[in-house]
């Protein structure tokens, strides 16, 4: 009973191994190792490679010629190299077998065997047929391919021109040593100053200028730390090790280490704010938020505005660099007092035609459209109009940025005060901190405060005029919110006068135009031009270009109305002039009281 | 009775008729106006020499920088106005004294704007490299750069005038200026005139 049952078992298990073998008789494989070797290695540096994003196909285009050439003859002649000097064109001298273990060759090493199949290694042993090799080509090329991706990943454009210049800075030039006397006085003349001193020579030129040749001034000689001419190459270097050392030793020596280790961990303290006042400065945040409501309709089409908030977001600078000195509108049009008051706008604010603007016209944003109560919605909450108006994210964020400045700059006074205290011992000059790369501002007290940096005015048409103040708290943070009502001007000659009176009110109070602020000559005896004279000279047929130089004295701004019923000297009236003037004298006041981080 | 209202009529057309034309003459800047004394100030320059238009020009130059030095630009303007004035009515024919005014009035704007076109810094440089008289360096940087508004004024589109046709020049020359003003700051006569006096004065005597 248990022969026979040995024997089933026996026959079952022949069985299995004739029906695995049976399913794997189609594998086959005698890879010589040359190849594959060759194959793997390939796919690995491709790997790499593509990892490095070296093979995307604007890295490659980016590759200057230099560098290619480079490549190339570097891959090729290694590549071509590597394949000879190791033979890999020839036969491999070993060779893996992954087959059956039924036509597994003789000699073979197996290392292991499974459900009939038989992995193993032989060497030298001549099976001319089954062996499978890449062709020679094929080879030669993965050779080549190889140390290409190897360049391609060790090699940029800066690093090759790196490269380039290594022997130029491991070889010393003549700026490398220290001058002779003879050297300096026998120097040649500059670059570019042959003609220059030519002239002098001649008498055509006073003086040399820049050109003149250096001179030995004995009070100002200071001794060169540079290698001698006569100085061997070894003892000028084992000078420059022993300065090091020696500047090392004093690097360490009275306590400076440890006022870097005081200084690093001041540093470390206020991590979160150096990393926020980057980050502010990296993302370009702005630096004051200031916002004007008013009920007037938008000077264009909304949609015509919300294409620029998103495909021009800095249409505003190019817009007020080129503005006219009076703005042009239809007769009936419904936007006109808009159009007026975004001229207004950005004449007296953002126009650099007049001298330096005093704000920046991203971080102003007049809401239009907007209800007559918006202020008095803003006095009751604040959070929720500036949520609505879509800038409470920004106005807190200029709020927070003025915090880290103010503890930026603390930190640097206390950083200043470590060196302050050091360089006083060693007698040396208080150097700057550098910390703060673009500049806050010089001190704690000449930062801007919040008040300045953040404001909020509205700006309404009504049947009369008049003005309201209130304040508003917003962050711990008092604001004081200006209303402005204007009546609708009827008058065509001074709706844009009128508009300026009443915007500049609004944004300063303090601000005042008057005979003493104008450009105007005042003549003696007869009071301020613009009298009745000028009225009448204007009018005569003759000299009608001269007489219109009467004009440049008849300051528009100064309330002369004689000449709002004037259409025709309107129309040729110098506005440059005294705009300038009142723009510069608002902009004057303004800055005062507004300002940005 | 009905002769009475007819009376009556006529008096309110000619009072009307009146109005209007006192209206039009005390207005003398509206634009047809202004195009009109263009159209004659051109006119004038056509058919005056050359000679009397320069002589006309350092009579003002000397009267200028003598009889009418003075810081207050009104009293300057009314000092060179009335000296102009003196010098044209000496002229004894009517359309010669006419034509004298109308040239006699660029060459003042012209004298008045001199510092508007040549700033100070200019001025000194030129008054230091200028080898020869300061006076012809002067006038022919003036009229360089009166030569780059004629320039800017014929290369526009839009400008398209034969050259004999002085009304359509003159449309086109207050319209030119009127935006020259309102984008490059310059005053409006002084674009008038510059241009005014390259192009008069660029004519074959």
């Amino acid at each position: 009973m248990r022969r026979f049952r040995a024997r089933l078992e026996s026959n079952i298990d022949a069985h299995d191994s004739s029906a695995n073998e049976s399913k794997y008789n189609f594998i086959r494989l005698h890879l010589g190792t040359n190849s594959l070797g060759l194959a793997l290695a390939f796919s690995i540096v491709t790997v790499i490679a593509f990892e490095y994003d070296v093979l995307k196909w604007n890295y490659l285009k980016g590759i200057n010629h230099d560098l290619s050439f480079f490549i190339g003859m570097f891959s090729i002649i290694l590549g071509v190299g590597f394949y000879n000097f190791w033979k890999l064109g020839d036969k491999s001298v070993y060779v893996l077998h992954f087959t059956k273990s039924s036509i597994m060759p003789r000699g073979v090493n197996r290392i292991f065997d499974h459900k009939g199949l038989s992995f193993g290694v032989s060497g030298k042993i001549k099976l001319k047929k089954n062996v499978f090799e890449l062709s020679s080509v094929i080879r030669q090329v993965l050779c080549i391919g190889i140390f290409l991706n190897l360049s391609l990943i060790t090699l940029g454009n800066a690093g090759f021109d790196k490269l380039k210049r290594y022997p130029t800075e491991i070889l010393q030039t003549k700026s490398d040593y220290c001058e002779d006397e003879e050297d300096i006085i026998n120097a040649p003349p500059k670059e570019g100053c042959e003609l220059i001193v030519r002239a002098f020579k001649l008498g055509y030129a006073k003086d040399l200028g820049v050109c003149e040749p250096k001179k030995l001034d004995p009070e100002k000689l200071e001794v060169c730390h540079k290698r001698r001419k006569d100085e061997p190459y070894f003892h000028y270097k084992s000078r420059l090790l022993l300065s090091f050392v020696d500047n090392s030793v004093k690097f360490f020596d009275k306590n400076r280490a440890k006022r870097i280790e005081e200084k690093f961990r001041l540093q470390l303290k206020e991590l979160e704010v150096l990393r926020d006042y980057q980050r502010y400065a990296m993302s370009a945040a702005p630096r004051a938020s200031h916002h004007i409501w008013t009920n007037l309709p938008h000077p264009e089409n909304k949609l015509v505005e919300q294409y620029r908030d998103i495909f021009k977001p800095s249409y505003c600078i190019e817009q007020f660099q080129n503005q006219t000195n009076t703005v042009r509108f239809q007769e009936h049009d419904r936007r006109k007092d808009s159009k007026i008051m975004e001229h207004v706008y950005g004449q007296i604010l953002f126009n650099p035609k007049h001298r330096n603007a005093v704000a920046f016209c991203k971080e102003y944003k007049i809401h239009w459209a907007s209800n007559i109560d918006t202020c008095e919605r803003l006095k009751k909450n604040p959070k929720a109009v500036l949520q609505e108006a879509n800038v409470l994210s920004e106005v807190e964020q200029v709020l927070k940025r003025h915090e880290i400045a103010i503890s930026i700059l603390s930190l640097e006074e206390k950083i200043n005060k470590i060196e302050g205290k050091a360089n006083v011992t060693e007698n040396k000059k208080v150097k700057k901190s550098k910390i703060v790369k673009g500049k806050i501002a010089k001190g704690k007290n000449q930062i801007r405060n919040k008040s300045e940096l953040v404001s909020f005015q509205c700006f309404m048409q009504a049947k009369n005029s008049g003005h309201k103040q209130s304040k508003v708290k917003l962050n711990d943070t008092n604001f004081v919110v200006r209303t402005r009502f204007f009546p609708k001007t009827k008058s065509e000659g001074g709706v844009e006068i009128a508009m300026y009176k009443e915007f500049s009110k609004l944004m300063e109070k303090r601000f005042h135009y008057s005979r003493l602020t104008s450009r105007s000559d005042i003549n003696i005896g007869l009071g301020i031009s613009g009298v009745a004279s000028d009225q009448n000279s204007l009018e005569a047929p003759s000299y009608l270009f001269t007489r219109l130089e009467k004009l440049k004295n008849v300051d528009i701004f100064l309330g002369n109305k004689w000449i709002f019923e004037r259409d025709d000297l309107l129309e040729v009236y110098p506005y440059h002039v005294h705009l300038k003037n009142y723009v510069k004298s608002f902009r004057r006041e303004y800055s005062k009281s507004r300002g940005r981080l | 009775m009905r002769t009475f209202v007819i009376y009556i009529n006529a008096f309110i057309i000619v009072l009307g008729l009146s109005f209007s034309s006192n209206c039009y003459a005390n207005k003398p800047y509206l634009q047809e106006n202004r195009i009109a004394y263009i159209s004659k100030v051109l006119q004038a320059f056509r058919e005056t020499p050359l000679n009397t238009i320069y002589n006309t020009y350092s009579y003002i130059n000397v009267i200028e920088n003598n009889n009418c030095r003075s810081s207050l630009s009104d009293l300057k303007v009314e000092c060179l106005l009335s000296y102009a004035k003196n010098n044209c009515k000496e002229t004894r024919n009517a359309k010669l004294k006419g034509n004298c005014e109308f040239y006699s009035d660029i060459i003042v704007v012209n004298k008045i704007s001199e510092k508007t076109f040549v700033n100070r810094t200019e001025r000194y440089r030129m008054l230091r490299n200028t080898n020869y008289d300061f006076r012809t360096a002067m006038t022919s940087r003036l009229q360089q750069k009166y030569s780059r508004i004629v320039t800017e004024l014929f290369l526009r589109k839009e400008s398209d005038c034969d050259d004999k046709d002085y009304e359509c020049l003159s449309r086109e020359l207050d319209k030119f200026c009127l935006g020259y003003t309102n984008t490059h700051s310059l005053s409006w006569q002084y674009c008038i005139s510059a241009s005014l006096w390259f192009i008069g004065t660029s004519k074959k005597d």
